[in-house]
């Protein structure tokens, strides 16, 4: 959480230096979020590549384990779609790129804003983007505060399928509970949000192009 | 996308070799934020530098929160139908 705000704070102070108009030239250099975007995919890759408990989640697999991350994805886009009846003047792919970040706020809003420009244009992408980081950040929020509900009821599937992405990392101390209680959920959890992490890139790619 | 995949792969398989560097593990967290960090820095830039969207915040706002809670209501819907759907099925067999 304290990093999210953290990310946040970064966010907004790079709203203010660009309303401001006094950004140094350097930092709005075509290439520079490109550059950037492929540092962070290798970086996401190492980060994945490397955790200690790859091994044990591997050999915990089950294909059973896939139907979770898959009804988040189906039961998130399917859903998203609904959105096409408040804002008729989306598209059906941008709707579905925004759902398709399944909370990973910072990951999919630069994404978006980086594939997108080379098709809609620089300012249809910003605006697709932020709608993203927006959405995604919510969905991230609700989650964390959600969570310990969910979880309480008994619905750990649910309090996973809910988290998206951050059923690996911010959520996860919440879903395995403080004291380890519902620690069998672990490998679930984690496995839902390393799927996820994959299908971030994937689909919006697809979505945007 | 295959861009994207391939980078993707790449650092999947540097983080496998290198696993056992706890230097490394560490390093790449703490950098992996600082990338972050400075996407969404040169992100907000271009947000805030873009007159339509500052015009427009509070339509993009909604449109976002919209998405944001139809995409939970999508997962908690379609998880629970997966678990009835399922205990019927074992509820059939036995």
């Amino acid at each position: 959480m304290k990093d999210s705000l953290a990310l946040l704070l970064v966010f907004a102070a790079g709203i203010c230096l660009g309303v401001s108009d006094m950004a140094p030239e350097f930092l709005h250099l075509p290439w520079l979020p490109t550059v950037a975007l492929s540092l962070l995919m290798v970086q996401v890759g190492i980060g994945l590549g490397s955790r200690k408990d790859l091994p044990a989640i591997i050999k915990s697999l089950h294909w059973s384990m896939l139907l979770l991350p898959l009804s988040t994805i189906v039961g998130t886009l399917t859903f998203s779609t609904l959105a096409l009846l408040l804002f008729r003047h989306e598209s059906l792919k941008d709707v579905l790129a925004v759902g398709s970040g399944f909370g990973y706020y910072s990951l999919s809003s630069v994404l978006i804003a980086e594939i997108k420009s080379a098709t809609a244009g620089m300012e249809k992408a910003t605006q697709l983007a932020t709608i993203a980081l927006l959405a995604n950040v919510t969905r991230e929020v609700f989650a964390l505060l959600c969570c310990p509900v969910i979880i309480r009821k008994g619905k750990g599937n649910a309090a996973i399928s809910i988290a998206g992405i951050s059923s690996m990392d911010v959520c996860l101390p919440m879903i395995i509970g403080r004291d380890g209680s519902k620690s069998q959920l672990l490998p679930t959890a984690v496995f839902h949000g390393f799927i996820l992490e994959l299908s971030v890139p994937l689909l919006i790619t697809l979505f945007c192009q | 996308m295959f861009r994207i995949l391939l980078l993707l792969l790449i650092g999947t398989g540097i983080g496998l070799m290198l696993r056992n560097s706890a230097t490394l593990v560490h390093g790449i967290e703490k950098s992996t934020r600082y990338t972050i960090f400075l996407l969404l820095f040169i992100f907000g830039i271009s947000i805030g530098s873009n007159r339509s969207i500052i015009d427009n915040l509070g339509s993009v706002g909604l449109e976002a929160f919209t998405i944001a809670f139809l995409g939970i209501a999508g997962s908690f819907f379609t998880v629970s139908l997966f678990k009835y759907i399922s205990s019927k099925k074992k509820g059939g067999e036995k």
